[in-house]
C-alpha cells in the first residue's frame, strides 16, 4: 500500500510539473515576444527546459540533500525530455535544419533524446527480465562468480582424470569448453532473449557424450550443470551491462548538445544584429 | 565430487563488510587488471592513482620488534609464512595493469565529447570564414534564397549581420545582447507604411503599441528554392487568434470564414461612376452611338499584366467619343464682378495704369453689374456673398491691385488658402487680368478676351473663367484638389461648402468631373478606376476568368451582378463568401489566409 501511495504522489508531482510547464508556455504565448521574436522566445524556453534536464545529473551527485526522491527527479527528467522534443520542433519549425552547425546540433539533440527514451525503455523492461532469471546477482561480482565456476569445472576435470585415468574430457575442455567458461559469451544474443550460449554448449556436450567413456559421463553432467549456471551469469551480465551502457550514448550526446546549444545562442546574439 | 555443483550455485550476495569480503565500488575509477582479463582479482585492488595495488597481498604491520601479516579476512586472513624479516610481504606477484571502471569509461567518453565539441567550435569558427572556408561556414544556418545569395557573394555575411565583422570586446558585448536584424532588412526593403508596425500601419490606427520583427514571419537561409516571402498560417494567428480563426473557409467542420463587408464588390461606389445599365439600355440603344456598344464585359475590361485586377478603358478609348465636348463646355468661374453699393476712388497709380482720369466719380452710382459673387471668389476673399456692404470694398481693392499688378493679387489670395498659383492660374495673362480690372473699376463691362479657340482662360463682361482644354485638365484638377484640401472644420463660414457644391456639381461643375469621378471615403477624388482589391487583400482575376471560360460559364457576371438602383447609377451587388466557397474550402483549393490576404499593404 505504501508503495502504491508513493507512486500516486509521484505521478501527481509529475502531472503538476507538466501543468506548470504548460502554464508557463501559455503565458509566454500571450506576450508580444511571440510576435516580435518567436524564435528567441521558443529558443530560450528550450534552453530553460534543457537546463532543468541537466539538473537531474546534479541531483544524482548530491544524494544527501533533501531535495526530493531520485525516482521523482527521474520522472520529471523523462517528462521534461518529451516536452523538450516538442519545444525543439516548435523552435525549429521543421524536423531537420539546413545549416551544417545546426545539423550537428540537431543530430546531437536527437541522439540524446532517442538514447534517453531508449534508456527509459531499458529501465522499465530489463529489471523485469533480470528478476525473471531468478537469482539476484551483482554486476560487479560476476567476474569473480565466473572465475569460481571455472575453478569448479577444472576441479571436476582433475577429479575425472584422477579417478578414471582418462584425459579425453580434459582435452575436449581445453579445446572447446574452456572458451565458454573464460568470460561472458553470446552477450548480444542473450540480450535479445535468445539462448545461443545454451544451445552452443548443448551441442558441444552432445558431441562429447558420443566419444566419452561411461565413467566420464557423470563428470560431463556436472560440467553441464555448471554451464547452466554460467548461462544465468551471462544473462545477468548482458542485461545489467545494458542497464548502464545506454548512458554511453545519452550523456556524451547531451554534452555535445549543451556545448553546441550554448554556442548557438551566442551565434544568434551575434548574428541577430 | 560429493555434491551437485548446483547446490553451491547460490550467488554471492553476502552482506558487504570490509572484513569478510572485498567491496566492489562501481564509482571507483579503476578496476583490477587481472579481473579485466577475467582472472581472479587481487583483494587489495588498484591504488587510487591507478597503479596496481596487488603486487603484495598485504602491507605487514609492526608490533614491537615483530612484523605481522595484515592480509584481510576476505583474502584468507594472515598467511602462514608471515612477513619477511625486512617487513615486506612474503607473497609478491607481478603487477597488473588496472583499467578504468565502467563509470570512469563513461566519464572519459563524456569529457572527450566535451573537449572535441569545444575544440571544433573554437577551431571551425576562428577567423572570418572558419577553417573550412566560406563554403562550409558553420555560422551559416543554411544557404540563402536566390535573391539574397546574389547580394552576399564572396561571403559578405556582414551585409545583413553586423555582428559578423565584430571582434574583441564588441563581439563579447554582442553575445550578451540581442538586437533585431529587422533594421538591416528595412535598409533595402521599403514598405507602404511604417516598417515595424503591424501591417505597416501608422501608430494609433487601431494598432497595439508594439513593433513587429521581420523574423516573426520571414525565415531566411532556407536554400535557393526557399520561399522567404511565404507566410505561414500560424504567423497570422499569433495576433488574429480570436475573430479571424475559423475551422475552414466553407465552414465544414466548424466556423466558416467571416462574411465580407456589406459593400464588398459594389464597385461603382468607390470607382468611376459608370452606370452600366443606363449605358447599355438607354445610350447605346440610340442609333447615333450604337456603333460604340461593347460586345461583352471583356470588350472593355481585361486583366492587368499581373492578372490581378481588371483594367478599364481610358477616357480617350472608352468615353471621349461621347463625353469630350461635355467636359470642354463646363467652365470654372474664377471671378464674378458683383453689384456694388458704392465705388471707391481709384488711386493715382490705378488711374495712370488704366489710362483714364474720370473713373466712376459720380455722386449717383449706377452699378454695371447686378450679379452676386461667385463661390470661388467668395472663398478666396473670405466674404459673405449675400452681404453687399461686406464685399464691395474687398472686390474694389482686388480690382485696383489687379489693375496694377495683374494676376499677382489673385496669386496672393490663392497662396493664403494653401494653393499653388502656378497650377491654379496656369495660362492666365497678367495683362488681360489688368485690363479686366480697369474696366470693372471704371464700372464698365469688359469687352472680353478668350484664348485657344474658346478654351482655357476667358473673360466675359463681368466674369473671369476657365474652360477645360481637355479631359484631365490640370487647372481644373488643381482647383478641385484645393477645394478638398481646405479646412473642413469651418467649411460653411469660409465658403468652402459652397465652393465644393459648385465645383463638384455632377452637371454644371467645371468639366463635369464629378459626373464620373466620385469622392472617396477620405475626401479624395477617384481619378482612376479604383482597383477592387484593398491594400491587404487581393483577388487574381485572370485564373478565375480562365476557369470560368474553360467551364463555359459567363465569366464576370458569375460574381458581379448588376443591380439597378432606385436613385443614382446602377451598381453591382455585393459579393459574399458563398461565391468563393464553391471552390475554396478544406477539400477544395487553398483556403489559407495568404491565399487572399497580404500582410504588407499593396503598393499600387
Amino acid at each position: 500500500m505504501t508503495k502504491i501511495a508513493l507512486e500516486r504522489r509521484d505521478w501527481i508531482l509529475l502531472g503538476g510539473g507538466l501543468a506548470v510547464t504548460a502554464a508557463i508556455w501559455l503565458a509566454l504565448g500571450q506576450t508580444n515576444w511571440m510576435i516580435i521574436h518567436p524564435a528567441v522566445l521558443t529558443g530560450y524556453t528550450l534552453a530553460a527546459i534543457a537546463l532543468s534536464l541537466g539538473l537531474y545529473g546534479v541531483r544524482k551527485r548530491l544524494p544527501g540533500l533533501p531535495i526530493g526522491k531520485a525516482s521523482t527527479w527521474l520522472k520529471l527528467h523523462v517528462a521534461s525530455g518529451l516536452v523538450l522534443l516538442f519545444a525543439f520542433w516548435l523552435h525549429l519549425g521543421t524536423f531537420w535544419p539546413s545549416g551544417l552547425f545546426e545539423q550537428i546540433l540537431a543530430l546531437s539533440f536527437y541522439i540524446a533524446i532517442v538514447s534517453g527514451l531508449l534508456g527509459r525503455v531499458i529501465q522499465k523492461t530489463l529489471p523485469l527480465a533480470i528478476a525473471s532469471i531468478g537469482d539476484q546477482v551483482i554486476l560487479e561480482r560476476i567476474p569473480r562468480d565466473i572465475i569460481g565456476l571455472r575453478e569448479r569445472v577444472e576441479t571436476c576435470l582433475i577429479d575425472c582424470a584422477t579417478e578414471t585415468g582418462e584425459l579425453s574430457l580434459t582435452v575436449a575442455y581445453e579445446e572447446t569448453l574452456a572458451w565458454y567458461f573464460r568470460q561472458p559469451r553470446f552477450t548480444w544474443s542473450t540480450l535479445v532473449g535468445m539462448s545461443r550460449g545454451r544451445h552452443w554448449f548443448r551441442n558441444q556436450a552432445t558431441i562429447l557424450e558420443r566419444t566419452l567413456s561411461a565413467k566420464q559421463l557423470p563428470y560431463l553432467e556436472q560440467i553441464k550443470a555448471l554451464a547452466a549456471r554460467k548461462h544465468v551469469l551471462d544473462r545477468h551480465y548482458a542485461l545489467q551491462h545494458m542497464l548502464k551502457a545506454w548512458l554511453f550514448l545519452h550523456i556524451p550526446s547531451a554534452t555535445v548538445f549543451a556545448i553546441a546549444a550554448i554556442w548557438h545562442i551566442a551565434l544568434v546574439h551575434i548574428y541577430a544584429q | 565430487m560429493t555434491s551437485s555443483p548446483m547446490s553451491e550455485d547460490t550467488p554471492d550476495n553476502s552482506p558487504i563488510g570490509h572484513r569478510e569480503r572485498t567491496y566492489e565500488r562501481p564509482d571507483f575509477p579503476y578496476r583490477c587488471g587481472r579481473e579485466k582479463l577475467w582472472s581472479l582479482a587481487c583483494s587489495r585492488g588498484p591504488n587510487a592513482d591507478g597503479s596496481c595495488g596487488g603486487v603484495s597481498e598485504c602491507m605487514p604491520t609492526r608490533k614491537g620488534d615483530l612484523w605481522h601479516c595484515s592480509r584481510s579476512l576476505a583474502a584468507g586472513g594472515p598467511c602462514k609464512h608471515g612477513p619477511k624479516p625486512d617487513g615486506s610481504c612474503y607473497t609478491r606477484r607481478p603487477p597488473c595493469k588496472p583499467g578504468p571502471s565502467l563509470r570512469a569509461k563513461r566519464s572519459h567518453v563524456t569529457f572527450l565529447s566535451f573537449f572535441i565539441s569545444l575544440g571544433l567550435v573554437i577551431t571551425f569558427f576562428s577567423g572570418p570564414t572558419g577553417l573550412l572556408g566560406a563554403a562550409y561556414n558553420l555560422a551559416s544556418p543554411g544557404p540563402l534564397t536566390a535573391a539574397h545569395a546574389n547580394l552576399t557573394k564572396g561571403n559578405q555575411c556582414g551585409l545583413c549581420h553586423v555582428g559578423h565583422d565584430l571582434d574583441g570586446a564588441k563581439l563579447i558585448a554582442a553575445m550578451t545582447s540581442y538586437q533585431d536584424i529587422s533594421k538591416q532588412c528595412i535598409a533595402c526593403h521599403a514598405f507602404n507604411g511604417h516598417a515595424s508596425h503591424p501591417h505597416n500601419k501608422p501608430a494609433g490606427e487601431n494598432i497595439a503599441p508594439q513593433t513587429i520583427s521581420c523574423l516573426g514571419c520571414h525565415s531566411e537561409h532556407q536554400g535557393e528554392a526557399g520561399t522567404i516571402t511565404k507566410i505561414e498560417e500560424k504567423s497570422c494567428h499569433l495576433c488574429h487568434e480570436d475573430a479571424l480563426v475559423f475551422d475552414s473557409f466553407s465552414g465544414a467542420g466548424g466556423d466558416p470564414h467571416p462574411t465580407f463587408t456589406p459593400d464588398f464588390g459594389r464597385l461603382a461606389e468607390r470607382s468611376i461612376k459608370f452606370d452600366h445599365v443606363r449605358h447599355f439600355d438607354r445610350h447605346f440603344a440610340k442609333a447615333t452611338v450604337k456603333q460604340h456598344r461593347p460586345e461583352n464585359c471583356s470588350s472593355c475590361h481585361r486583366p492587368d499584366s499581373r492578372g490581378l485586377t481588371m483594367t478599364s478603358p481610358d477616357f480617350e478609348t472608352g468615353c471621349a467619343a461621347c463625353h469630350e465636348g461635355q467636359i470642354k463646355d463646363q467652365p470654372l468661374t474664377l471671378l464674378t464682378w458683383p453689384e456694388m453699393e458704392t465705388v471707391l476712388s481709384p488711386t493715382t497709380t490705378v488711374r495712370a495704369v488704366c489710362g483714364t482720369s474720370d473713373m466712376a466719380e459720380t455722386d449717383e452710382f449706377d452699378p454695371v453689374s447686378y450679379e452676386i459673387p461667385g463661390s470661388v471668389d467668395a472663398f478666396l476673399m473670405a466674404i459673405d456673398p449675400d452681404d453687399m456692404s461686406q464685399f464691395s470694398a474687398p472686390y474694389q481693392d482686388l480690382a485696383q491691385q489687379m489693375a496694377i499688378e495683374g494676376i499677382e493679387p489673385l496669386a496672393d489670395l490663392i497662396v493664403a488658402k494653401g494653393g499653388d498659383p502656378s497650377k491654379l492660374l496656369a495660362g492666365l495673362s497678367s495683362e488681360a487680368a489688368s485690363k479686366l480690372a480697369c474696366a470693372w473699376l471704371a464700372n464698365e463691362e469688359y469687352e472680353g478676351f478668350e484664348e485657344r479657340d474658346g478654351q482655357g482662360w476667358f473673360a466675359g463682361p463681368l466674369s473671369l473663367a476657365y474652360k477645360p482644354l481637355r479631359h484631365a485638365d490640370p487647372v481644373v484638377i488643381a482647383w478641385l484638389r484645393l477645394a478638398l484640401r481646405s479646412d473642413d472644420e469651418n467649411a460653411d463660414a469660409l465658403g468652402i461648402s459652397d465652393l465644393r457644391t459648385e465645383l463638384f456639381d455632377t452637371t454644371t461643375g467645371p468639366g463635369s468631373c464629378a459626373g464620373c469621378h466620385s469622392l472617396g471615403d477620405t475626401q479624395s477624388i477617384q481619378w482612376t478606376s479604383a482597383a477592387p482589391n484593398s491594400a491587404h487583400s487581393y483577388f487574381s482575376h485572370a485564373p478565375h476568368l480562365a476557369l470560368d471560360e474553360a467551364a463555359g460559364r459567363p465569366s464576370c457576371s458569375t460574381c458581379h451582378e448588376l443591380t439597378e438602383q432606385t436613385s443614382g447609377p446602377a451598381t453591382f451587388a455585393a459579393i459574399d463568401t458563398t461565391n468563393c466557397q464553391t471552390c475554396h474550402g478544406r477539400d477544395g483549393v487553398g483556403e489559407t489566409c495568404n491565399t487572399c490576404h497580404l500582410y504588407h499593404p499593396r503598393t499600387q
